[in-house]
């Protein structure tokens, strides 16, 4: 495995017109891993990718993708990494065997013998008109042409929009069985967090421009946790720093935490009692960016976004 | 298969059924036109592809390119090749050679075919060749346009995002490319109607002499063609894209149409300043004028009443004093006064014009010169004069004498006693044009000629020449050393390289093609008269529709290499408009109305 990271993002703006899109984001993928690029539509993923891929520039920062910059090495960049994007559209009236015989000439590491065995195991008729396709075919079509030259990453805008939850499922499970056996480094962005949670081994939360945690899933499902307390302990759980969502409910209040280990310790020497409730990625998310969070120092301000039950 | 290849093999498959159409309508109608000719006139087998091509390769080349540019450039699609490992530029390229590719060839082989089938065709109505309607010259005319509308139509299609808006744009730009450099003049090297029709000629002369004319042309046309495609390039790199919306059509298109209709406003505009106008009585028009700068006449015809009716004309006399134009009594005149071809002066109290009477059995005209008072009433005295050739008969007075100069005779009366013109002298003289080099293409298209003049004892050679060349059948307008020739489709300026020992001597320096967008959208243009010291009036043709117009333009030809226009005069008229010059560069304009125009501000 490569130390160098597969990318790597420094400070990077972007605006559209008086808009912005990204302000400052920081990211880094290690190589080899896949990594789960989550936000909520608008928060500018689609932006952050398409910039990895030299189709955008950013206003500022800094951005290296397989060491390359894509603002001077974009088509080099093409050439390494493979791209699949939401709800992408090819030439409807080329068959799908014309598409890859067209696509061929212009990735030197194509692998005609992989892109034939891939099509086989997705199921795809090569002599249908890629305008005939079933939407899953069509995804499926996508993933082969972003594998088909063995690219060393593997970029995927929320690749299963539109598919119904079979279909994403299937899609999942090819994706699991050919990219990571081939320790290729997935840049996965979705919103749809149930469907990458099995298969991500580092997430990056994007909310209105700015990462908002970067870490592997494992420690953030360990670090981020719901601390559920007494009603009359809200002031010592409201002192707690690192507060991404409270929420009052009857006698209880709740707090999702981002370092449960250094909440659970800053609580213990008053002896209050404290549920500990696990979260998963979706809730974790959630917490991130539609989270009620305190002011500094201070009480929430109005009710919390959700009425939530511990 | 390469990436090139892949490319061109993408293209191909993208525009080859604008090939197909386009063959099938600049090849396939031409065919059914040629095989239905045969049988219906048993000619040979006439395949003329040019109607169609002409006025259609400009569409084709503007659906070509946005066809080829929409099907890559539009939002889900493009994302898809943009983010493989395509160079853009690369693609962008390759698809504008495509496209084009598709549009030459459909417009080109089927000239050529015509080209070829015309010159293998020998005779076709008898002894009357109609040989192609087409020539290479024309061909390199138009290649260069058909290139600029397809590349404006390219980056209309690269920049614009909407189809629909892109194609608008680019018949927009096709209005601007076509009628832009008709109507400006300085843009006229830039125009493809507005090139002279010697250009057209394929002798090797005129090949040779239109050299500079297409290199300008062409490197023009070509130099809009690679901005556009530079434009197209850099907008493809860049990702410019246009998100038009109806609003930013109809000011696009607006302005377009503003821009030509306002600048085809401007030379009707520039229109000389009419210093004074005369009705005429119902259903007259003026006929001829005559003036000599202080005195002159003018005969009005009535229109006839019925077929074959003689038309009643009238004779008014004109003065001009303190820059004023008086009209004397209308006096009507004998039937048959001045029917085509006759020439009339005035001398003291009476009028004298030449009738063309007859054509004799041998061939020989009889031509008389008849004398008329202030009454009307025709004196008895005629005299006939026989003369052969053509039937000109200028007639022109010096010292009371009259000179009337037939094809080839020089007959002279003395005319002291105006009632009773008496022959004096009658010889025959050669004179008129007797020579040229370079074959023509048009009447009076020569790269040099020469007329010979008739020697007449009191006038000097430069006289004879202004006056045999002021008269039909030349019309031509000797100004300073230039000879201004008006033919039906534009202007010619020759210089007076010497004149000696009975003989003109001409070379060709500048021609201009009459640029009035409405002109050229309306009607055919008729160049029917003459001139004065710095510019030539011509009046031409217009036919609007509901309302006839009839229109002069005045030509600077100061630079005889660069004969421009500097005036416009137009005016409801069903009749053509006569223009008589003044020597300070008035002119006195008969049509359905008298006018006396200013002169034009050079």
């Amino acid at each position: 495995m490569n130390d160098q990271p597969a990318i790597e993002v420094r400070a990077v703006t972007k605006s559209f017109g008086k808009k912005p899109v990204l302000n400052g984001v920081d990211l880094s993928v290690p190589a080899g891993q896949t990594f789960a690029f989550l936000g909520r539509n608008g928060a500018g993923k689609t932006t952050t990718i398409r910039m990895l891929l030299g189709l955008l520039k950013p206003d500022g920062g800094q951005i290296r993708v397989l060491g390359l910059d894509p603002a001077v090495d974009a088509l080099e960049i093409r050439r390494r990494v493979g791209y699949l994007a939401e709800d992408q559209a090819m030439f409807g009236w080329m068959r799908v065997e014309q598409l890859l015989s067209f696509m061929a000439p212009f990735y030197p590491t194509w692998d005609a013998a992989r892109a034939r065995e891939l099509a086989d195991k997705f199921q795809l008729p090569m002599k249908t008109r890629t305008k005939h396709l079933s939407k899953g075919q069509g995804v499926r079509l996508g993933l082969l042409l972003a594998l088909a030259h063995r690219p060393k990453l593997v970029i995927l805008d929320d690749p299963t929009l539109g598919l119904d939850p079979i279909m994403r499922k299937e899609f999942l499970r090819d994706l699991v069985t050919y990219l990571q056996s081939e320790q290729v480094t997935v840049f996965f962005s979705s919103h749809l967090l149930y469907e990458i949670e099995p298969v991500a081994d580092a997430v990056a939360i994007l909310d209105r421009g700015r990462i908002m945690r970067q870490s592997a899933t494992e420690e953030l499902r360990q670090h981020v946790k719901r601390l559920i307390v007494p009603a009359d302990a809200e002031s010592a759980l409201l002192g707690l720093p690192g507060i991404l969502d409270f929420v009052r409910s009857g006698r209880q209040v709740s707090a999702v935490v981002e370092d449960a280990d250094a909440a659970l310790r800053a609580l213990a020497p008053a002896g209050t009692r404290v549920e500990e409730v696990d979260l998963n990625l979706d809730e974790i998310f959630e917490a991130y960016v539609i989270g009620n969070r305190p002011p500094p120092g201070g009480r929430p301000n109005g009710e919390p976004h959700l009425e939530k039950v511990a | 298969m390469k990436q090139i290849s892949a490319i061109i093999w993408k293209e191909w498959h993208d525009v080859r059924w604008f090939l197909a159409v386009a063959l099938l309508l600049f090849i396939g109608m031409p065919v059914v036109g040629a095989i239905e000719n045969r049988f219906t006139y048993s000619t040979g087998f006439d395949f003329n592809a040019s109607p169609w091509v002409i006025p259609l390769g400009g569409i084709l080349a503007i659906l070509t390119a946005i066809g080829i540019t929409y099907s890559d450039l539009g939002d889900r699609l493009e994302d898809f090749w943009r983010s493989r490992a395509i160079n853009p530029l690369r693609w962008i390229l390759i698809k504008y050679f495509v496209g084009l590719g598709v549009v030459l060839v459909s417009c080109i082989v089927p000239l050529l075919l015509e080209l070829r089938i015309g010159n293998l065709r020998s005779t076709t109505f008898g002894t009357i060749s109609i040989n192609n309607q087409i020539n290479a010259a024309t061909i390199l005319l138009f290649t260069p346009l058909w290139i600029v509308l397809y590349s404006i139509a390219f980056l209309c299609g690269c920049v614009i995002l909407r189809t629909a808006h892109a194609t608008m744009l680019a018949l927009a730009g096709m209005l601007l490319i076509y009628f832009l450099p008709m109507v400006l003049p300085f843009m006229n090297w830039l125009s493809v109607d507005a090139q002279p029709d010697w250009l057209m000629n394929s002798d090797q002369l005129h090949w040779l002499l239109g050299v500079p004319i297409r290199l300008g042309y062409t490197g023009g046309m070509l130099a809009i063609a690679t901005i556009a495609l530079l434009l197209s390039l850099i907008a493809i790199k860049r990702n410019w894209r246009i998100i038009s919306g109806t609003r930013m059509m109809y000011w696009s298109i607006g302005s377009t149409l503003v821009l030509l209709f306002s600048t085809a406003a401007f030379q009707l505009g520039t229109n000389l300043p009419v210093l004074q106008q005369f009705d005429l009585p119902a259903g007259e028009h003026v006929r001829l004028i005559r003036f000599n700068g202080a005195h002159g006449m003018i005969i009005t015809s009535a229109d006839p009443i019925e077929a074959n009716h003689a038309p009643q004309q009238s004779l008014q006399l004109i003065d001009l004093k303190d820059d004023r134009l008086t009209l004397g009594p209308p006096i009507k005149l004998p039937p048959q006064s001045l029917p085509f071809g006759g020439q009339a002066c005035a001398f003291r109290d009476h009028v004298l014009y030449s009738v063309f009477q007859q054509m004799l059995m041998d061939k020989t005209f009889t031509s008389e010169l008849r004398s008329t008072d202030l009454n009307g009433s025709l004196t008895a005295k005629s005299v006939t004069v026989l003369h052969s050739l053509n039937p000109f008969i200028g007639i022109f007075l010096r010292d009371q004498r009259l000179f009337m100069l037939t094809g080839d005779k020089l007959a002279i009366f003395d005319i002291h006693v105006p009632s009773e013109p008496r022959l004096i002298s009658e010889e025959k003289v050669a004179w008129g044009h007797v020579s040229n080099q370079g074959s023509s293409y048009s009447q009076g298209m020569y790269t040099k000629f020469q007329y010979r003049l008739p020697l007449i004892p009191g006038f000097s050679e430069r006289e004879l020449l202004a006056i045999i060349l002021r008269e039909p059948p030349y019309e031509r307008t000797l100004a300073g050393n230039a000879v201004a020739i008006a033919f039906e489709d534009g202007l010619l300026t020759y210089k007076l390289d010497r004149i000696k020992d009975g003989g003109a001597y001409f070379t060709l320096a500048g021609s201009y093609q009459p640029p009035s967008l409405l002109e050229r959208i309306f009607g055919n243009s008729q160049v029917v008269l003459v001139g004065s010291q710095h510019a030539v009036h011509a009046s031409q043709k217009n036919n609007v529709p509901g309302k006839d117009m009839e229109g002069i333009t005045v030509f600077g030809i100061d630079d005889p290499a660069h004969p421009r226009p500097v005036a416009h005069f137009a005016v409801p008229s069903a009749h053509p408009l006569i223009v008589e010059p003044l020597p300070d560069g008035r002119a006195i304009v008969g049509g359905d109305q008298l006018f006396l125009l200013g002169k034009p501000s050079m």
